[in-house]
């Protein structure tokens, strides 16, 4: 393999600045879609990357990915009717200009994102011991995102095998590096001991020599290193956005490679020139024939749901907690499949997580365990880039409240690989987390956000309670889930025993679904209204069914749900269209909460046969702390009391 | 046998319930101070429970058991107990059987009062869920055949889901031999309204507390055609303010002193509202009293608890009259209206002189 740059480089070169020309002008005359950032000036750090990277290693680029991408897999008629919007695009026109997916090439128009995630699948990597190794490009504005940092401190942290290059263009947008960026770029990944490297765009002879050297540092030393590129892009940040000084864009227009060998060798150029427009105008013509993905088709048929057809079924009473239940999935899981990984804070032995799921999990898998600083969101694009790379990753996080700082990788990373890459990959990443209150933890470890991660597109979610066993919940997703899954566990429950309820009164089963909602029917009588929960609180609904009826003069019936996103409405709307009366009983917020959902749902399907719909949920206050206060803004001991109220209302 | 020590489940932060999951002695072993004496298991970790005394050991729970904060779980005796670890085993086996059967119907507030007002006995409405129209609907179809229902202006309620209770009422109150007499306490006439409607409960249990140690027979129970005495005087007090029908219990009411009554009365409302009355604050009663003065009740028939001879009931002030009424539900198989009479004309002269002072 050549290391060298050679003239070669420069017709390579051409070819991308000549397709960016082409997308610019295409969009002048109404033929393209959306957006398009063009990286000329910059094209040489594409070509010296890829020329030493081998075609098993990644690259994960940003928005101004269309170098990148040609460099790496020379496929420019996929690109072009990609952002022309054709079925016959790299990712059927979804993803156009920023999000593309071929041949161990990605991208992602979320900057500091793409980091994480990339050093999730470097670590894959490393994990199998295939000796390759992956790429992120950034540019200088995305130095102002902190999971940048988190993931330097993770990758040297866990000697991840990626290289870091930042291509500094000196412009984050329209905004100039000074009013951007503090103190030095190369300091930060050195102060987590990350190894540096320094280039620029306009020496691309050594340009070449040290791409080479950084990609064979981190092959061999399998570590992370920091590659600076200086450069500087001739065009605008997209299409019409450049306040930049004249003086200054032309001052680098004359320094740029390109523009240099064409005063040089002006035949070269010229040859390279036309052979380049020729191969871009064939591929435009191509894809101007082609047509765009049917709308139906991108749907496709919809997400499959969690069907039960056959009879109830008996809950066991198994003597084990609910903790207990999920040790084991992973105990026994691990011991299947090596691709089972459990990531998280604080989950080694001896301490084995705060709520002790991990419990004993690293001494029989060190391999499998993978402890983490506290860095949620690289944690979370980690375990997503892990995903991607074909393992099955399992996230902790510590308390349901941290989870707002994995948003970004859950909405725009898992939610979204599988559908803007054209169902090319999946991300069959898991995140568990205990929500709820109840232990006076407070206000920033007590409450249940569960109304912020419902509804996110291709997320399914689950809500383990105590009367399914959480071991049959967690092989389920681990055996069927190919899309991210999020589940949301309770603080309170891990310590019940799984199955061990009981009411004389009433007949406790579950659905054959493989993610069963449970059903709590009177046994002697027909009940006169439905009580629909989740989760943790699901306990507490249970042990005040007698209080609802003696408060109530109404004999309840309760549906306790295990997904809760997407949600299956059709037991719910059987139980309800006989009792005609609803109450939701949750334990966050009630405003755009589960309930809203699920009694919307009701009220479009059943109308005007219901006679009773409401919702039960924690005020809207922060969780406190002080026992009694807390009791007070919870809803888990008051419920019949509160359905009582419904009622008088 | 005197109990040294009872070892209690500690409260660890993580659960409400722990698992037994060893037992370091067998019952009626010599432990010493401190010997681990058994495994409990949270759901976090795993705990040695200590003996804080030497002595004989008896475990009240076996490895596998779930326990609750709070649980006694085992004791610590002076002396050797063999006696009593033979008379456990040989009673163990029979406690499983009725367990079964705990509870077999269940009925809302409104039912409950109906079928307290009325007498019904709860088994013959053939409904496991009875709401209010059923005993309506009993009631219209056997109006007539119960001439021991009692109607009176009793408001009182039970407990919620415990039938049970309905149960421990009836087993007095069926045997139909139950009266109940009458009794007003005169208050100072030129005392200004806000002086007279005071709760005067504290003190009636302080002073009823003192009349029944004249009149024992009053703090007794009928069984099996026997009267049991108790040996000391624990008056209950059936709170009901929102959540059905409790008996807060005043420990050795005739040694406390009014004012540690009612520090006894404000600590059981308070427990009530919060709801953490424990069982013991719940047990043990040998008389009750049943205070519904705060409801304008001019008088009442309160009901006989299970295992109790007798109920006295604080009706609400007449501020016209200037009194208000006590009144006496006793159990005729034990007492006569005779010793009763006595005993309440005891009780007002008591009361009257107080309230003088």
């Amino acid at each position: 393999m050549s290391q060298k740059f050679s003239e070669e480089h420069y017709e390579r070169a051409l070819l991308i600045r000549r397709t960016e020309d082409t997308f610019l002008d295409l969009f002048n005359q109404g033929k393209m879609n959306g957006t398009v950032h063009t990286c000329s000036g910059q094209e040489f750090s594409a070509l010296a990357f890829t020329e030493t990277l081998s075609s098993d290693d990644f690259i994960f680029s940003n928005h101004r990915c269309h170098g990148h991408y040609l460099a790496k897999t020379g496929d420019l008629s996929g690109l072009i009717a990609e952002l022309m919007g054709k079925e016959s695009g790299t990712c059927g026109g979804i993803g156009s200009s920023q999000h593309l997916c071929n041949k161990n090439f990605y991208s992602n128009g979320i900057q500091g994102g793409i980091l994480p995630v990339s050093a999730g699948m470097a670590l894959s990597y490393k994990l199998d011991g295939n000796g390759h190794i992956g790429l992120v490009f950034i540019g200088d504005g995305t130095l102002g995102e902190g999971v940048v940092y988190e993931t330097m401190n993770l990758a040297s942290l866990l000697n991840i095998p990626l290289l870091i290059v930042c291509e500094n263009n000196q412009y984050a947008q329209s905004t100039k590096i000074e009013n951007n960026l503090a103190g030095s770029i190369l300091a930060r990944p050195q102060a987590f001991g990350i190894k540096t490297f320094h280039s620029n765009t306009w020496d691309p002879e050594e340009l070449f020599l040290n791409a080479a050297e950084s990609i064979e540092y981190v092959r061999e030393e399998c570590k992370p290193a920091f590659h600076l590129v200086d450069t500087y892009r001739l065009n605008h940040h997209s299409k019409s956005d450049d306040n930049r000084d004249q003086d200054e864009v032309d001052q680098f227009a004359m320094k740029d490679p390109l523009n240099r060998f064409k005063a040089d060798n002006p035949e070269s150029f010229e040859a390279f020139q036309n052979k380049a427009n020729r191969l871009i105008d064939a591929a435009v013509k191509d894809a101007e024939k082609e047509n765009e993905l049917s709308g139906i088709d991108y749907v496709g048929l919809g997400l499959q749901e969690n069907k039960s057809s056959g009879p109830s079924l008996i809950i066991e009473n198994l003597k084990e907690r609910v903790v207990s239940r999920i040790n084991a999935f992973f105990d026994e899981g691990m011991d299947k499949d090596k691709n089972i990984l459990f990531l998280g804070e604080d989950i080694l032995s001896p301490y084995g997580g705060a709520f002790k799921v991990s419990q004993g999990l690293s001494d029989k898998f060190p391999k499998n365990v993978i402890s983490t600083p506290i860095s949620e969101g690289a944690i979370a694009g980690i375990s997503n880039g892990l995903a991607l790379a074909g393992k099955r990753p399992f996230l902790e996080i510590m308390f349901g409240d941290f989870m707002t700082l994995c948003f970004d990788q859950i909405v725009n990373h898992a939610s979204k690989f599988h559908h803007m890459y054209n169902k090319k990959i999946n991300c069959p990443v898991v995140f568990r987390t205990p929500m709820g209150g109840g232990r006076g933890y407070g206000p920033t470890h007590s409450q249940t956000l569960d109304k912020y991660l419902v509804g996110i597109d291709n997320v399914k979610v689950f809500a383990i309670n105590s009367f399914i066993d959480p071991y049959f919940i967690y092989e389920n997703i681990y055996l069927h889930e190919r899309h991210p899954v999020i589940v949301i566990e309770n603080k309170v429950d891990y310590g019940r025993f799984v199955g061990d309820k009981k009411n004389n009164f009433y007949e406790l089963t579950k659905s054959d679904a493989i993610y069963p909602h449970v059903s709590c029917v009177p046994k002697s009588a027909k009940a006169d209204i439905t009580l629909v929960t989740y989760g943790g609180i699901s306990s507490d609904v249970f042990s005040q069914l007698d209080e609802v009826f003696l408060e109530t003069e109404l004999i309840p019936e309760m549906i306790v749900l295990s997904q809760i996103s997407p949600i299956d409405i059709h037991p719910i709307l059987k139980s309800v269209s006989l009792t005609k009366r609803i109450i939701f009983i949750e334990e966050g917020g009630k405003d755009f909460g589960i309930g809203a959902e699920v009694i919307s749902r009701v009220a479009e399907e059943l109308g005007p046969e219901i006679l009773l719909c409401g919702r039960i949920a924690a005020l809207p206050m922060p969780i406190p702390s002080a026992r009694e206060t807390e009791e007070y803004v919870l809803p888990n001991t008051k419920i019949a009391k509160e359905i009582a109220t419904i009622l008088k209302t | 046998m005197k109990i040294l020590s009872e070892i209690t489940i500690p409260k660890d932060n993580a659960d409400e319930e722990v698992i037994i999951s060893e037992l370091s002695f067998s019952d009626n072993d010599q432990v010493k101070k401190s010997d681990a004496i058994m495994d409990i298991e949270t759901s976090k970790t795993s705990i040695e429970l200590d003996a804080p005394e030497g002595g004989y050991i008896e475990y009240l729970v076996s490895p596998g058991d779930a326990a609750v904060i709070g649980q006694v779980v085992a004791r610590i005796y002076e002396g050797d107990i063999s006696e009593l670890v033979k008379s456990k085993t040989n009673s163990s086996e029979k406690q499983d059987a009725p367990e079964n059967d705990s509870t077999s119907k269940v009925a809302t507030k409104e039912a409950l009062i109906l079928i307290d007002q009325h007498g019904i006995d709860i088994n013959l409405i053939p409904s496991d869920f009875i709401k209010k129209e059923d005993v309506d609907l009993y009631l219209a179809s056997h109006s007539g055949d119960k001439s021991s229902a009692q109607k009176a202006g009793n408001s009182k309620k039970i407990s919620r889901l415990k039938s049970l209770e309905i149960k421990a009422l009836s087993s007095v109150q069926s045997a139909g031999l139950v009266s109940t007499i009458f009794i007003n306490i005169d208050l100072d006439a030129s005392l200004p309204d806000d002086q007279k409607v005071i709760s005067y409960l504290p003190l009636i249990a302080s002073k009823c507390s003192q009349a029944i140690e004249k009149f024992p027979i009053l703090n007794s129970y009928f069984l099996d055609n026997e009267i049991i005495e108790y040996d000391s005087i624990n008056i209950g007090l059936a709170l009901d303010i929102d959540d059905g029908l409790k008996v807060f219990v005043l420990p050795n009411t005739n040694t406390l002193s009014v004012d540690e009554i009612e520090g006894y009365v404000n600590e059981g409302i308070y427990k009530y509202l919060r709801k953490s009355l424990t069982p013991e604050d719940l047990s043990g009663s040998t008389f009750t009293i049943s205070d519904l003065s705060q409801y304008g009740v001019e008088r009442f028939i309160p009901l006989v608890n299970n295992n109790q001879a007798a109920i006295l009931g604080v009706s609400s002030v007449d501020l016209k009259l200037n009194r208000f009424n006590l009144s006496l539900a006793f159990d005729h198989r034990v007492t006569e209206g005779k010793v009763a009479s006595e005993f309440l004309s005891t009780l007002k002269g008591e009361i009257e002189q107080a309230l003088v002072k």
